[in-house]
């Protein structure tokens, strides 16, 4: 998952909640509603991916200079 | 610490500046044969001057603590002290002065057994050693906890621990800086917890010395790397060690750790050997946790918690379709009804109703196929949590000739018109009787 500058998991669990929001408003027609439905399923899932594919990244400084 | 001569002393100094305090040495063109250096004299000030700047210089002289007993105290019209410090053992004795400014006008008594913390110095009107006192205290105290609350008490007046200072820490850190040993097992306890419970963020670790001579150099040198770095830098910063003796721990409590962690402009976390150790560093500190491995469980968010948050999300998002669905289903049941009520039946109508009444049955119907489509996939872990799985199970919905839907007996008639939706279709009817029993009829079932 490095192939492109992605949103991370706080952008993504943001989005998500603003699609819910959306939805939960009741004042979408039902196609975009459809299409509100459709990006929360992909943001829920993408941000579970991250949550289960994430690896640590370490890097150690030099201590001289 | 204001470490103030006398005020003879600063008078004189000055008057001899005035003659030949600040002329340069003499310079070399003195010796006219460099095969042989004939000895220059020095004038008395340029020499008591270069010895004073000597002791000024040395380490071991300055801001040190003196452990002795008091003997020829000395009371001044001004409220300062003069005394001297004895060793009985060594039968070794330095003269010291402890001003009104300092010594507030604490009780010190011939023979009292003390530790004192000054910086040598040379009074210069009498080349006489002195140390100038600015604490003093009873010698049951112990040197570290003298220190300890000396640099406390002078770190708190500059407000290096006020709770308005403390930043707030970074919900999701994108990088952490840890300032520890790379050897020790502290940087392995902290690696350890953040890939558990958030292997999203990354690790930047800042070796440093953790005890001994440099340590409290080496920490703070550290804590500015990182606050240094303009590519990958942290957004919050562990400061930690694990436990050990309080001398061991001594460096955290140093000055040079605490202005680092001052000055450092990520918010700072730390934490310095074991729950009841509390260090200089931690009062100064954005927070301060009870061991490395909680500092870094404060660090981060738990990812099991994180997953559980998105799935009630994404389960939030499909109540939301599914009760659209459901209603679209009794609106379109509704205007059925009322369609075929509400037209006379000639059979001309009567066709002409029935085409349009497929029609619209086949557009629901794509509708709902469409969004069954899309959530297929979505609901099926979801299943038996969603009203439709529910209508599966063998439940059913009631709903009244409004079409509301009917949760309790106590809403019901007898002989009313009522809708029962099952998951595959409607019923019709009609209630016969209706009876609540008292105790549940309240309840919300």
């Amino acid at each position: 998952m490095t192939d492109e500058p992605e949103r991370s998991y706080e952008e993504t669990v943001e989005a998500l909640e603003q699609v819910l929001g959306e939805l939960e408003d009741g004042g979408l027609p039902l196609d975009k509603a459809v299409d509100a439905y459709e990006r929360g399923v992909e943001l829920s899932e993408r941000a579970q991916k991250l949550l289960t594919d994430a690896e640590l990244r370490i890097d150690t400084l030099r201590s001289d200079s | 610490m204001a470490k103030r001569p006398p005020r003879g002393f600063n008078a004189r100094r000055s008057q001899q500046q005035r003659i030949d305090w600040d002329k340069p040495a003499p310079a070399s063109t003195e010796i006219t044969d460099p095969a042989t250096p004939t000895p220059q004299s020095r004038p008395v000030g340029e020499v008591a001057r270069h010895i004073r700047s000597q002791l000024k210089a040395d380490p071991q002289l300055t801001d040190i603590w003196i452990e002795g007993e008091v003997r020829s105290f000395n009371r001044s019209g001004a409220g300062h002290y003069y005394f001297d410090l004895a060793d009985a053992k060594t039968d070794a004795a330095l003269s010291c002065a402890f001003f009104r400014r300092q010594n507030r006008g604490m009780q010190v008594q011939q023979g009292d057994q003390v530790l004192a913390h000054g910086s040598a110095d040379l009074y210069l009107a009498r080349g006489s050693l002195q140390i100038i006192v600015d604490d003093l205290r009873p010698i049951g105290e112990g040197v570290l906890q003298a220190e300890f609350e000396r640099l406390f008490r002078n770190l708190n007046a500059e407000g290096l621990f006020n709770p308005e200072r403390k930043r707030p820490l970074p919900t999701y850190p994108r990088r952490i800086g840890v300032v520890t040993s790379p050897s020790g097992a502290v940087w392995h306890d902290i690696q350890q917890v953040i890939t558990r419970r958030w292997p999203l963020t990354a690790l930047t670790l800042s070796p440093c010395l953790t005890q001994g001579g440099g340590a409290a150099e080496s920490i703070s040198l550290a804590i500015e790397r990182l606050n240094l770095l303009t590519v990958d830098a942290p957004d919050l910063i562990i400061v930690a060690r694990g436990g050990g003796s309080p001398e061991d721990l001594w460096a955290y409590n140093e000055e040079p750790v605490a202005r680092a962690i001052f000055a450092s402009d990520i918010p700072v976390i730390s934490a310095v050997g074991h729950e009841t150790d509390v260090s200089i560093a931690d009062h100064v500190a954005d927070r301060r946790a009870p061991t490395p491995s909680a500092a870094a469980e404060i660090a981060v968010p738990d990812r099991a918690e994180e997953a559980a948050r998105v799935a009630g999300l994404r389960q939030a998002v499909d109540q939301v379709i599914d009760n659209r669905l459901i209603r679209m289903a009794q609106d379109a049941a509704l205007s059925r009804d009322r369609l075929e009520r509400a037209v006379p039946h000639p059979p001309t109508m009567r066709i002409e109703i029935n085409r349009r009444r497929q029609d619209l049955e086949q557009a629901i119907s794509r509708q709902l196929a469409l969004l069954r489509a899309h959530q297929t996939t979505a609901t099926s872990r979801l299943t038996a949590l969603n009203p439709l799985g529910t209508l599966q199970r063998g439940y059913a919905i009631v709903s009244d000739s409004d079409g509301e839907v009917v949760t309790t007996a106590g809403k019901l008639r007898a002989d009313q018109q009522i809708t029962i939706q099952f998951a595959d279709g409607d019923v019709k009817a009609k209630t016969l009787s209706v009876s609540t029993s008292p105790k549940e009829s309240s309840r919300d079932r």
